[in-house]
């Protein structure tokens, strides 16, 4: 009788002891990871303008599993084939999405950030890669090999005018970097000469002149006039046919130049450089737009750079500095 | 011999034929008493000749109604048969007593001597794991500190969840005053004599609307006839701290710094973590906690003078906490008159009671401090802050840095002193006319006033933005009681029936007023000056009530009560709340099948049904519209003028009662002459118009929140105790009691218009600004952990920010929280032994509880490197926890911090001797005992207590170890 | 026999004196606190309670930086309207970023909150408080309220402006839920406190409702730059006019440009000027420097009007330790939260502040790799605790701000003429609206170095953040212009991705709070959430 009576007690204490030691509850764990499966509705895609706006590839996946209800980012790597994803263009998709439809422009993007040929089709490589946190090691699906071809995008316009002989073919031009027919670019007009029109080709048989108020008409017979001689900044919205003319400069400003940093040295423009003669000292300088630090290039070695470091100057004289903005390329020689 | 003067005398003899002194002999019908000399022989003279009921009682024994026959001088002894199971044990309730065994509610006694022993500082401490159904949890070590008490749980959110007191019939407002943690505190323990505690709806509804959340009747000791009684204790005690918070040691906070030379907190080169580093180890727990004594003398005097019994008692507590600078003093009188009037019809107890305490209370922020301070520096440097190392930006303290512990105590000088006083009188009016009638009178008051100053000098870190700063308090409490009530006996032999039937009315009026003072910088310059010079909170309730008991053949009882209350908190329409109850008894064992029964000793069912109301834990005028004044704080200029101005606060007139209606079923067995007892109660309990703060529309007050009553809530539970007398001897003796207890709360609906989505903070944590942990939800128990799946590795280790998608929608965001666990126990237990060897006792206490979860607010606020190595600039330290986890960053929603708390702790183990009487010559006692408190603790969780009200571990003040050494004499 | 009656006479006595608690002595009435008719029994009094309705766009409580609060919910500290408006407005753009990690911040950062955001719904709440007390005022201003109280003549005159002003305040939180959450649950004085839930007004109808007010009370308010300081006038009210019809068409689907300039032109022609100096605007002697340009104001004080929003949250979550907080003249502030996505210093170019000197920024690293890093963002130092001297403004704790924040400036009117001249909008011209914007850029440069010569309608997006940067006008400001959750313009973190990403459409307008969608059923939430 006391025996029992002292077993069942320590009987007891000892299932109390014992429930008291877990936690009640199902533990999630992670495991490394199955990956995924990454499926393509074409292997090969070769695009051009036609294609912009329609569905080109339309990509299929399965999810990767990590044993637990996770919560996963997936990310679509492109790379060309054989640098094993070593630089890989990503594209986050959509969470819990199973596929992946791009339109022309945009899978065409991410071609040309590729860098592959206009010319011929170049074989790639998509895969998916799922990952938990950044603390846990990605899974990747299969990788697809895909025959791709992008087309350029970029498209240009003419400004024969009185500036060049009314030419055509030498004419200087304005650029659309993504063929979304707004162009841009800058002319540099000399005194008396500030009438042009504008072509879309190296030809004149189609050519646009002035409809009045900032429009622009293929019908239109006057010619555009700048106005004043200098260089102008044109902007050149064909969808909505409108131009737009306003004056731009580039100038060097810093304690190299002749007016310090408190001043500007105006370069001059034409057929895409700015250019001026003028004495430096020893010191650092800067090309800046319009007189304003808005847009300012700093550099070295000849490659300007947006808002980049000042450019030094190592000794003192009369130069001749040119910019070329489009390129970010500048030069000092001295004369 | 003439019919007047015709008498009784006669023995009371135990059962082995011993006279009895100090037995009780009454002739209720003649309202005639007496007690028995130490000759054992009793007289009771001028009574009439005929037939009368004698009552014969002795605690410890069954009582003993007999018919005598008196004719001229009577001779009658009366044997007494000891009770195992105290039935006949009479027990207080509201408004009356009751034998045990008629009992029709759930009510549980613990009387002195199964208190717990040791330095017991708050009277509830005394019964902590002693009554199944009843959780005590201690507010931490602090001195003085008191408890919460949650009776079956708590049937309230917003609301008070703590039940009812009542000290000799007066009940206790809610309220504390200034610095005292509960309103039991300021109570000497050592004045107790029993404690009873009302569970079910029928024992606690005729104290109708603060009832719900059980009722706890005190009675304290009362003078004794006889010859003068001098009683002597002290005990005297020595606290440790029985664990410290796991930290990194100086050591290992090197190894961090060191490891992650490539961590910066800014651009310059030279501010690296590693020039930080101190070249000290310094345990910062050990610096603010020290061991420390406790002495706790008590003094008492108990006797008649002229016949009228009397006790005057004296007593002295000082209690220095762990945390250095922790001091408490504290002393008490009481005085007690018992006198007799009119031939005993009127009988008055008058009981006052006071107590003066004086405390010095440290800064409780360098707990939290000592666990984040970087332990490579050292407690002292020479600077402009008292010389106490601190982080600095700049030129002042930098503001996101912990201060240094010392330091934040040393330099934070906090008083505070409270004077208490408190009795009633107590009036029991037995009609000459009609014994059985009686009037009770009992005005009670409980007076009280604090004050606080607290000064921080100018010099000190902690209050640099401030230049120091100086501040004040005063309170005062002042409550009445009065309450009257009528009650009426009979027994009515011819159908073996009794009556008893209470009426009553009471008016309670409680009242406290706080004194705004003027805060100042160390400068002297005002920082804020008070709106007004003082604010009055008070209450009032008005009652009526009463009670029905039909006892029919000793066997069957049916009691039913009713109570109505009026309470000053609510409008004229709300105003009234009527609480019924009826309960039914069926002593099984008294029927004729069960007589002769050899095993079972005792078997009764109690079945009862009632409903309690809550208004406590409100506001005083919540229902009103009023407008509240501006701050010299919250004023707002126009042109060239601060103006001030008045706000509308946001009132709901139609607030009113909460009420929880109860069904209990009990059984009470005994087996074996009661040498096995105890009980079994499943209850069910259900509050509707829940005061709770809720969302209301936008736009239909003012405030978007508003207390309110709205939503249910269910509260189920099953309690059990046994007690077993496993030895009973002439020299030794052991008994054992366990008690268990099932209990779960769960919302059932919160909002105004139910809705399952509905869910509610109740409650944020420590650390980021505006944290919600916890949440009352529908079908969730109240105050459940909404957090994130924590992730695991393949080692067991959780993975940072990484949480299960719980939603499936592939994101992770506050759609994937989940209710996980919360911090009520599922399972509560006691378990009480003593066995005891002639004059030897040994005596343990433990209890557990089970299926309660605390979130490791510790680890989740300093566990992770972005901690140690902060981007303020500065070095902390970091728990052990670092190890498991390696977060960098705080994850403080990971149900990973969610632990298991279930614990089992021995409260106390002691020995004493008793020696009885020391010498033949006098009557001196002596008994001496030695005790160990918070001996063990078994539990899982590696934070410093498992043990936590609010399921939220942070800044506890740890619960000591205490060792004890007691001694008692009697004269 | 005679004790009996001794006895009774006493029971019966303390019987009597015990019942003579009386029913009605339940009611008790608090201490210190007043009732309506009391607060409103005096012209003063009105005053004060006028006062009240401004206060609250100052205060988070009256009681100043306690724990307590007007909003329930959330963290007392962050239920300030500057602060909650501002976080709407500037987190949630291009244009700031916070590395704290409070539940909720990420979110605005991400642009990725739901109806459960504790801000949108603090905003929310804030804004519904608002109108709510200025509907009590203008319940207990009636002229039936004004006569039973005998207030006539010139008092009650007085508060018939006051009345204008409350209907003001209540147009301007109207106006933050029109932009913010659209389709607002609608109260007006005529809606009792009580328990009777709301309608829902829809965004068309709020329009109408906010346009209808501001032109009713045009003639009781006072001529523009007759009030006393802090209080609104004929000038604010065209300048919300102005404001308003300047987004109608993202409101309404029906552009206002016409209306937009007839407003902010009564504004201009009101007798205000540009400060002289811009940085003054952002100081705290701006009520003398800058006072022409101001048209209304929320007054801070740091020792008598202590918020933890308002500019104490501005100055003080803008810096950390490392910036010298005393510069900022809050000695022990400096809570590292707020910096700016990169796109802000990128839209000046020269973020140097050495042209534009409107770019007022700290550090050296742009790139915001990590949202919880302070220092990855340039940070602003646009707003100081001290004056235009350089001197530390009164601050209590070394952390509260007395600097007045411009909830309308003349700069923003110059900038919704120019800019709906541009969009087509009739009854201005182009020339003026060039020169406009010229002052602005004259003042910012110091010289007409930067002045333009032509401007197109993209370009007002960029002047504004480069003049209204940090003040919070973003959100709406790339609403307007298409560009707040597409993929066409994205920034750091935008809809969670670092290198940011588009977020649907419907986060054009903020979720009704879901607390607010289970406590009133006739709400019906904004799509998409």
């Amino acid at each position: 009788m006391k025996s029992l009576i002292i077993k069942s007690i320590a009987l007891g204490l000892i299932t109390i002891g014992l429930w008291s030691c877990k936690k009640e509850e199902t533990k999630v764990v992670a495991s490394s990871g199955t990956p995924g499966t990454l499926k393509s509705s074409v292997s090969t895609l070769v695009l051009d303008k036609a294609k912009l706006n329609t569905d080109v590839i339309t990509l299929d996946l399965t999810n990767a599993s990590f044993g637990y209800q996770a919560g996963i980012t997936n990310v679509l790597q492109l790379a060309v084939k054989g640098t094993d994803f070593k630089t890989p263009k990503e594209v986050a998709l959509e969470a819990n999405a199973l596929s992946k439809v791009f339109k022309g422009v945009d899978f065409n993007n991410l071609l040309l950030a590729l860098n592959l040929s206009f010319t011929e089709n170049s074989e790639i490589e998509m895969r998916i890669k799922s990952s938990i946190s950044s603390a846990v090691a990605p899974v990747y699906s299969n990788a697809l090999t895909l025959s791709a071809r992008p087309f350029p995008l970029t498209t240009w316009i003419y400004v024969p005018g009185a500036y060049q002989g009314w030419n055509p073919q030498t004419a200087d031009s304005l650029i659309s970097p993504t063929g979304n027919g707004e162009f841009k670019g800058v002319i540099g007009f000399t005194p008396g000469n500030l009438e042009f029109k504008i072509t879309p080709a190296k030809k004149w048989d189609i050519a646009y002149g002035d409809a009045g108020g900032g429009k622009i008409s293929p019908t239109a017979g006057d010619n555009f006039k700048a106005p004043a001689a200098g260089a102008f900044q044109l902007f050149v919205d064909l969808n909505k046919n409108q131009i737009e003319i306003t004056p731009i400069v580039f100038a060097l400003i810093g304690d190299a130049t002749p007016k310090g940093w408190d001043g500007d040295t105006d370069m001059a423009y034409a057929h895409g450089v700015w250019t001026v003669t003028a004495d430096l000292k020893i010191g650092e300088m800067k090309f800046r737009q319009d007189h304003k630090w808005d847009v300012n290039y700093g550099g070295s070695g000849g490659t300007a750079v947006f808002n980049g470091g000042n450019i030094k100057v190592t000794s003192g004289g009369s130069y001749t500095v040119t910019f070329d903005v489009n390129n970010l390329k500048y030069t000092l020689v001295k004369n | 011999a003439n019919a007047q003067t015709s008498s009784l005398t006669g023995k009371v003899l135990d059962e082995t034929g011993l006279p009895l002194p100090g037995a009780s002999i009454q002739i209720k019908s003649l309202n005639k008493s007496t007690t028995t000399p130490a000759t054992g022989i009793f007289q009771l003279g001028g009574l009439k000749n005929g037939v009368v009921i004698v009552t014969v009682t002795y605690i410890g024994y069954e009582t003993l109604n007999q018919q005598v026959t008196i004719s001229g001088n009577t001779n009658v002894d009366f044997n007494l048969k000891p009770d195992a199971q105290n039935l006949s044990e009479v027990v207080v309730i509201g408004y009356g007593t009751s034998e045990k065994k008629n009992l029709t509610g759930s009510i549980t006694t613990v009387s002195a001597k199964d208190f717990q022993k040791g330095a017991i500082t708050t009277p509830e401490q005394l019964i902590q794991g002693k009554v199944s159904g009843v959780n005590i949890t201690s507010n931490g070590g602090a001195p003085g500190a008191g408890s919460v008490i949650r009776i079956r749980g708590g049937a309230s959110l917003n609301a008070s969840n703590d039940p009812l007191i009542v000290i000799d019939g007066v009940p206790l407002s809610g309220n504390t005053i200034g610095n005292a943690p509960s309103p039991l505190a300021l109570i000497n323990p050592n004045e107790i004599e029993s404690f009873t505690v009302l569970k079910d709806a029928n024992a606690t509804a005729i104290y109708g609307s603060r009832a719900s959340n059980g009722v706890v009747l005190i009675t304290t000791k009362k003078g004794s006839a006889g010859t003068p009684v001098i009683n002597f204790s002290t005990n005297n005690s020595y606290a440790t701290i029985a664990k410290k918070v796991g930290v990194l040691s100086a050591d290992q906070i090197r190894t961090v710094v060191n490891d992650n030379p490539d961590v910066k907190y800014d651009d310059n080169p030279d501010h690296t973590f590693k020039a930080l580093l101190g070249n000290s180890n310094t345990d910062w727990q050990d610096e603010i906690y020290n061991n420390s004594f406790t002495t706790d003398n008590n003094l008492s005097l108990s006797g008649a003078f002229h016949g009228v019994p009397y006790r005057v008692s004296g007593g002295y507590l000082d209690q220095k906490g762990l945390l250095i600078t922790d001091r408490l003093k504290r002393a008490t009188g009481g005085f007690g008159i018992s006198p007799k009037l009119f031939g005993d019809h009127l009988k008055i107890d008058l009981n006052l009671k006071g107590s003066l305490t004086e405390a010095h209370f440290a800064n409780q922020d360098a707990i939290q401090n000592a666990i984040q301070f970087d332990p490579t520096q050292s407690v002292y440097a020479e600077n402009k802050y008292g010389n106490y190392f601190e982080w600095i930006q700049g030129d002042v303290p930098n503001p996101n840095a912990p201060r240094n512990p010392v330091g934040l105590i040393r330099l934070k000088d906090n008083n505070g002193k409270t004077e208490r006083s408190f009795g009633n009188a107590q009036f029991d009016y037995s009609f000459h006319f009609l014994p059985e009638l009686h009037a009770n009178l009992n005005l009670g008051y409980d007076v009280s006033k604090g004050y606080g100053t607290v000064r921080v000098p100018i010099y000190a870190a902690q209050s640099a933005a401030t230049q120091g700063s100086f501040t004040r308090s005063v309170g005062t409490q002042r409550n009445k009681v009065s309450e009257f009530y009528l009650n009426y006996a009979k027994y009515v032999e011819s159908i073996k029936s009794k009556f008893d039937v209470t009426a009553g009315y009471g008016y309670y009026d409680n009242s406290s007023t706080t004194y705004n003072f003027a805060s100042y910088k160390g400068t002297g310059e005002v920082i804020s000056t008070p709106t007004f010079p003082f604010a009055v909170e008070r209450e009032k309730l008005l009652s009526y009530y009463g009670r029905f008991v039909y006892t029919l053949a000793d066997k069957y009882i049916l009691s039913a009560t009713m109570r109505a209350d009026g309470s000053s908190r609510f409008a004229e329409e709300n105003r009234w709340g009527y609480f019924p109850s009826v309960g039914f008894t069926w002593r099984i064992i008294g029927e004729d099948f069960l007589k002769d029964s050899k095993v079972l000793s005792d078997l009764k069912l109690r079945l009862s049904y009632g409903e309690t109301g809550n208004k406590d834990g409100i506001g005083n005028y919540n229902y009103l519209s009023k407008y509240y004044s501006n701050t010299g704080q919250g004023q707002y200029q126009i042109g060239d003028t601060l103006y001030d101005y008045y706000t509308p606060a946001a009132y709901d007139p139609d607030l009113r009662w909460e009420t929880t209606t109860t069904y209990n079923a009990g059984l009470d067995y005994g087996f074996f002459d009661g040498r096995i007892y105890g009980g079994i109660d499943v209850y069910y309990k259900k509050t509707k118009d829940l005061l709770s703060t809720v969302d209301i529309p936008s736009g239909t007050n003012f405030n978007n929140r508003l207390l309110t009553n709205v939503g249910n809530m269910d509260v189920r539970g099953a309690e059990v105790n046994l007690n077993f007398s496993v030895i009973k001897g002439e020299n030794a003796n052991w008994d054992f009691g366990v008690n268990a207890a099932y209990n779960k709360r769960k919302v059932t609906n919160l909002s105004l218009n139910p809705d399952p989505k509905f869910i509610i903070d109740a409650g944020g944590i420590t650390g980021g600004t505006g944290i919600n942990l916890k949440y009352n939800a529908i079908n969730q128990i109240p105050g459940s952990f909404y957090v994130y799946k924590q992730v695991y590795d393949s080692n067991d280790k959780p993975l940072e920010g990484v949480y299960a998608d719980l939603n499936g929608d592939g994101i992770i965001n506050t759609g994937d929280q989940y209710f996980y666990k919360a911090p009520d126990p599922k399972f509560t237990f006691g378990f009480n032994t003593s066995f005891n060897y002639k004059k030897w006792t040994l005596s343990t206490v433990l209890r557990a509880n089970l299926g309660n979860y605390i979130y490791d607010n510790v680890s989740s606020n300093f566990g992770v490197k972005r901690n140690i190595l902060s981007p303020t600039g500065l070095i902390n330290n970091a728990t052990t926890d670092i190890y498991n986890t390696n977060f960098t960053n705080n994850q403080y929603l990971s149900d990973y911090y969610i632990k298991n708390a279930s614990f089992l702790k021995m409260d106390n183990a002691g020995i004493a001797f008793d020696a009885g009487r020391i010498s033949k010559s006098n009557n001196m006692t002596l008994r001496i005992s030695a005790n160990c408190q918070n001996v063990f603790v078994v539990t899982k969780y590696k934070g410093l207590d498992p043990e936590s009200i609010l399921g939220i571990d942070y800044n506890l003040y740890p619960r000591p170890r205490t060792y004890t050494l007691g001694f008692n004499v009697g004269f | 026999m005679k004790n009996l009656y001794k006895v009774l006479a006493v029971s019966t006595i303390v019987w009597l004196s015990v019942s003579s608690c009386k029913k009605s002595d339940l009611n008790l009435t608090p201490t210190n606190d007043q009732i309506a008719s009391s607060v409103y029994s005096t012209p003063a009094g009105y005053k004060q309670e006028l006062v009240k309705l401004y206060a609250s766009y100052a205060l988070t409580h009256s009681s100043g930086a306690t724990a307590e609060s007007d909003i329930g919910g959330l963290n007392p500290g962050f239920t300030d309207f500057l602060r909650l408006f501002w976080m709407s407005q500037e987190l949630t753009s291009d244009e700031a970023i916070c590395s704290w990690n409070d539940t909720g911040i990420p979110d605005l950062n991400q642009m990725t909150w739901t109806s459960e955001t504790t801000f949108l719904r603090g905003l929310y709440s804030r804004s519904i408080y608002q109108i709510t007390v200025c509907n009590e005022f203008l319940r207990e201003s009636t002229p039936e309220k004004l006569s039973s109280r005998g207030i006539s003549g010139a008092d009650a005159t007085a508060i018939q402006k006051y009345r204008a002003e409350a209907r003001f305040l209540r147009a301007f939180q109207y106006w933050v839920l029109l932009d913010g959450f659209g389709n607002p649950p609608f109260i007006t004085e005529n809606d009792v406190i009580g328990k009777v839930p709301p309608k829902q007004i829809k965004r068309t109808d709020l329009f109408n409702y906010v346009e209808s007010e501001l032109k009713a009370i045009e003639s009781d308010l006072a001529d523009a730059q007759t009030n006393e300081y802090g209080r609104a006038d004929k000038g604010a009210d065209w300048a919300l006019l102005a404001r308003l019809y300047l987004n109608a068409e993202i409101y309404t689907g029906t552009a206002k440009y016409t209306e937009a300039i007839t407003y902010s032109s009564k504004v201009i022609n009101g007798g205000y000027s540009l400060a002289s100096t811009y940085k003054n605007l952002f100081l705290t002697d701006n009520n003398v420097t800058s006072k022409n340009e101001l048209i209304l104001t929320i007054n801070y004080d740091g020792i008598h009007t202590q918020n933890d929003g308002g500019t104490t949250y501005l100055i003080n979550a803008a810096i950390n330790g490392d910036m010298n907080p005393a510069s900022f003249g809050v000695p022990t502030g400096g809570w590292a939260g707020n910096r700016t996505k990169n796109p802000l210093p990128l839209i000046f170019g020269d973020y140097s502040g050495n042209t534009d000197k409107r770019a007022m920024f700290f550090g050296t690293k742009l790139a915001n790799d990590e949202m919880g890093v302070f220092s990855d963002g340039l940070r602003v130092t646009k707003f100081r605790n001290v004056n235009s001297a350089g001197v530390p403004a009164p601050s209590i704790e070394g952390k509260f701000s007395s600097l007045d924040f411009p909830l309308f400036r003349l700069a923003e009117q110059y900038l919704i003429y120019s800019e709906a001249v541009t969009r087509g909008g009739s009854g201005g011209n182009a020339a003026q609206a060039l020169t406009y914007v010229n002052n602005l850029r004259e003042r910012a440069y110091g010289n007409t170095s930067g002045n333009v010569a032509s401007l197109s309608i993209p370009f007002f997006l960029d002047e504004r953040a480069r003049e209204l940067y940090w003040e919070g006008f973003r959100r709406t400001d790339l609403i307007r212009y298409g560009k707040y959750t597409n993929a066409s313009y994205v920034w750091p973190f935008k809809g969670g991705a670092k290198a940011g990403t588009g977020v649907s459409d419907t986060r054009n307008l903020f979720p009704i709070p879901s607390a607010d969608l289970i406590a009133n059923t006739n709400l019906v939430q904004n799509a998409g959430y």
